[in-house]
C-alpha cells in the first residue's frame, strides 16, 4: 500500500490565529490600562492617550470579530467532517469523501488523512465482498469439470456411490449458482426482463405448486391478494414466492395457517406472508436475508441459507423493500414492497 | 436420431456422443463454429447441440447464419452464462431451447428427444381426444377418464398428465415438466415435482391405473407402456 506523507505542523494554524487573538487582546488591554491610569493626571488634550482609548477600544472590537470568524472557520469545518462520516455511516456509500476548499489549515489535513483513510476502507470491503464472489467464480469452473466427470464415471459404472458424489457435486454447484446469481444482481449486471404481469396471479401460481405440500401438512392457507398489475420479472418474481413459501412450509408445523395478503398502500404493493409457528428472535429476523444464514434448527435440513438472500436480492433490484416481523401473537411475517 | 454435436471442449463433445451411442442415437461432433456451419448445411441432422462459446464463429452467429441459408434443423444453445439478457438473445437467433452448462446429460438427451419428436410430429392431426390404452384425455373438456369412468384432476395434475402422455415414449425431467406446466424459469427449492407426481399416481391408482408413471431415479417420469397402445 502506498505510504503517505502528511504535513506535520510545528505551530498549528489554530495556535497562530490564538496567537494572533492573544496579541490583540495584549494590545487592547494594555491601551486601555495605559488610559486608565493616566485619565486622571494628564489632561484630554493628551494626543497619546486619546489614541491609546481609540486603539483600546479598535482592538476589543477586532478580537471580538476575530474570533467569531475563527468560530465560524473551525465550526464550520468540523461539522462539515462530522456530517460527512454521519452520511457515509447512513447511507453505507464509501464513495463520499469531504470536500476541501483550502489547504494551509490543520483541519484540512485532517479532511485529507480521513479521506485517505476512507479510501482505504472502501477498497478493503470492496475486497471482503469481492472475495466470496470470485471464489464462486473461480471454483464453477473445476467443480462443473469434475461434474462431468462423475456423470462419466456414474454411466460406466451405476454404483450408489457414484450416484451419491454426483448429487453432491451438484448441490454444491447449485450453491454456487445462487452465489452467483445474487451478486449479479447486487452488482445490477443482471438484467431484468420486465413486463407488465399480475402479481395476484403469480403468488397464487406459487401456491399452487406448493398446494400439495400444504395439503400433505395440513396447513390451511387464507389469501387475500387485491388484483393489481407490477411491472416486474416475472420468472425472478416468481422464485422469490417460491423461495418465502419453501421457507415458510419448512418452519410450520402441521395444522398450522398462513395467511398471504396484498394490499395497496399508498405508491406500494405490500405483500404480507404470515406464518403462526415458532417465530424468530429479533436478533435473528436481522440476519435473515444474509447470506449464509440458517437459523440453528434450520441447518440439519440441509438448505443452502441462500433463499431469503435471493429474495432480497431480486426486490432490491426491482427498487422494492423486504423485511420481517413478528407475527402476532407468535409466528414469522415476511413483508415485500413493491412499487407500484 | 442423428445430432451434431459442437463445443471447443473435447471431453464435453466425447462425453456426450458416447452417452447418445450408449442410447442408440448417432452423433457427430466438431470444435469449430465454422466446421458446425459447414457440417450442418453439408448433410442432414435431425438435431444440434451448439455450444455459445465457440473459436472463430460462435454458437449464436452459427444458428443465425444456418436459418439465413434456410437449415431449420433444431438446435440447442449450451451456455455458461445463465444470464437473463443471454437467454433472450439466444432464443432470438433461431435456436429452439437451450441449457445451461454444467447439465446433467439426461436432461439434455430428454431436450433432444423433445425436439427430434415435436418436428417430426409436425405434421400430425392435432387430435382432440388422446387415448393411450383404455385411458382418455379430452383436450377440450380437460377430462380424463379410464375405462370409462371419469377421474377428477386439478388444473396442474390435467397439465402434468397430458405433458407425460403427448411425450409417452421418453423421458420427462423435472426441470421439463417445471417449464411445461408451470411455465416459469426458476430454480424450485425441492422436489415439489415429486410431490404432484405421487398425487397424481395416487388418483390414477385409485381409478385402476397402478403404475401408469414411472420415476427414472435421478432423471424423471415416463409413462409406462409404449407407443404402440395409443391409437
Amino acid at each position: 500500500m502506498k505510504i503517505m506523507q502528511y504535513r506535520r505542523y510545528i505551530i498549528s494554524s489554530s495556535f497562530k490565529m490564538a496567537a494572533l487573538f492573544a496579541c490583540l487582546l495584549g494590545i487592547g488591554v494594555s491601551s486601555f490600562l495605559y488610559f486608565y491610569l493616566h485619565v486622571r493626571e494628564v489632561i484630554r488634550h493628551d494626543v497619546i492617550a486619546t489614541w491609546a482609548a481609540i486603539i483600546a477600544v479598535i482592538s476589543v472590537l477586532l478580537v471580538i470579530c476575530i474570533s467569531f470568524f475563527i468560530s465560524i472557520f473551525v465550526v464550520k469545518r468540523i461539522n462539515h467532517i462530522a456530517s460527512t462520516a454521519v452520511s457515509i455511516m447512513n447511507t453505507g456509500d464509501l464513495t463520499q469523501r469531504i470536500q476541501m476548499k483550502t489547504g494551509w489549515d490543520d483541519l484540512s489535513n485532517l479532511a485529507l488523512v480521513l479521506n485517505n483513510l476512507f479510501q482505504t476502507v472502501e477498497a478493503l470491503m470492496r475486497d471482503v465482498k469481492s472475495v466470496s464472489d470470485n471464489i464462486a467464480h473461480d471454483l464453477r469452473t473445476p467443480l462443473t469439470r469434475l461434474y462431468n466427470h462423475l456423470q462419466i464415471l456414474h454411466q460406466e459404472y451405476q454404483r450408489n456411490e457414484t450416484k451419491a458424489a454426483l448429487t453432491e457435486s451438484e448441490h454444491l454447484l447449485k450453491i454456487f449458482h445462487a452465489l452467483l446469481r445474487i451478486t449479479h444482481l447486487e452488482h445490477g449486471k443482471q438484467q431484468l426482463f420486465r413486463r407488465h404481469t399480475a402479481i395476484d396471479q403469480l403468488i397464487q401460481d406459487a401456491c399452487a405448486l406448493y398446494e400439495p405440500i400444504f395439503e400433505k401438512k395440513k396447513i390451511e392457507f387464507f389469501f387475500d391478494m387485491q388484483v393489481m398489475d407490477l411491472f416486474i420479472d416475472r420468472d425472478m418474481m416468481f422464485q422469490v414466492f417460491v423461495n418465502i413459501l419453501d421457507n415458510a412450509i419448512n418452519h410450520a408445523q402441521n395444522n398450522q395457517r398462513i395467511d398471504i395478503i396484498g394490499k395497496i398502500f399508498a405508491n406500494n404493493y405490500v405483500v404480507e406472508f404470515r406464518d403462526y409457528g415458532m417465530g424468530v428472535t429479533a436478533s435473528a429476523r436481522d440476519k435473515l436475508f444474509d447470506r449464509f444464514y440458517q437459523a440453528e434448527e434450520s441447518r440439519s435440513r440441509g438448505g443452502s441459507g441462500l433463499g431469503l438472500a435471493l429474495v432480497k436480492a431480486i426486490i432490491l433490484r426491482h427498487e422494492g423493500e423486504v423485511f420481517s416481523e413478528a407475527t402476532i401473537p407468535q409466528g414469522l411475517t415476511i413483508k415485500i414492497k413493491l412499487p407500484i | 436420431m442423428k445430432v451434431l454435436v459442437a463445443d471447443d471442449d473435447k471431453e464435453i463433445c466425447q462425453f456426450i456422443q458416447v452417452s447418445l451411442q450408449n442410447r442408440g442415437y448417432h452423433a457427430v461432433v466438431c470444435y469449430d463454429g465454422q466446421d458446425a456451419l459447414h457440417l450442418v448445411t453439408s448433410s442432414t441432422y435431425d438435431v444440434c447441440v451448439i455450444d455459445w462459446m465457440l473459436p472463430s464463429l460462435d454458437g449464436v452467429s452459427v444458428i443465425k447464419a444456418m436459418r439465413e441459408r434456410h437449415v431449420d434443423t433444431p438446435s440447442i444453445i449450451l451456455t455458461a452464462k445463465s444470464h437473463l439478457e443471454d437467454k433472450i438473445k439466444g432464443l432470438h437467433s433461431g435456436c429452439d431451447d437451450y441449457l445451461t452448462k454444467p447439465f446433467a446429460i439426461e436432461e439434455l438427451i430428454a431436450r433432444l428427444e423433445l425436439l427430434y419428436k415435436r418436428v417430426n410430429k409436425q405434421h400430425q392431426v392435432d387430435a382432440t381426444h388422446i387415448h393411450f390404452g383404455d385411458l382418455v384425455l379430452d383436450k377440450i373438456s380437460h377430462q380424463v377418464r379410464y375405462k370409462n369412468k371419469l377421474i377428477s384432476l386439478q388444473a396442474r395434475e390435467y397439465k402434468i398428465l397430458l405433458f407425460l402422455l403427448q411425450h409417452s415414449s421418453q423421458v420427462i425431467t423435472r426441470a421439463l415438466l417445471l417449464e411445461h406446466v408451470w411455465e416459469y424459469q426458476f430454480d424450485p427449492q425441492t422436489n415439489i415435482i415429486d410431490v404432484h407426481i405421487s398425487r397424481l399416481r395416487n388418483k390414477l391408482a385409485d381409478a385402476g391405473l397402478s403404475e401408469f408413471i414411472q420415476t427414472i431415479r435421478g432423471v424423471g417420469y415416463s409413462i409406462k407402456g409404449d407407443e404402440n397402445h395409443a391409437i
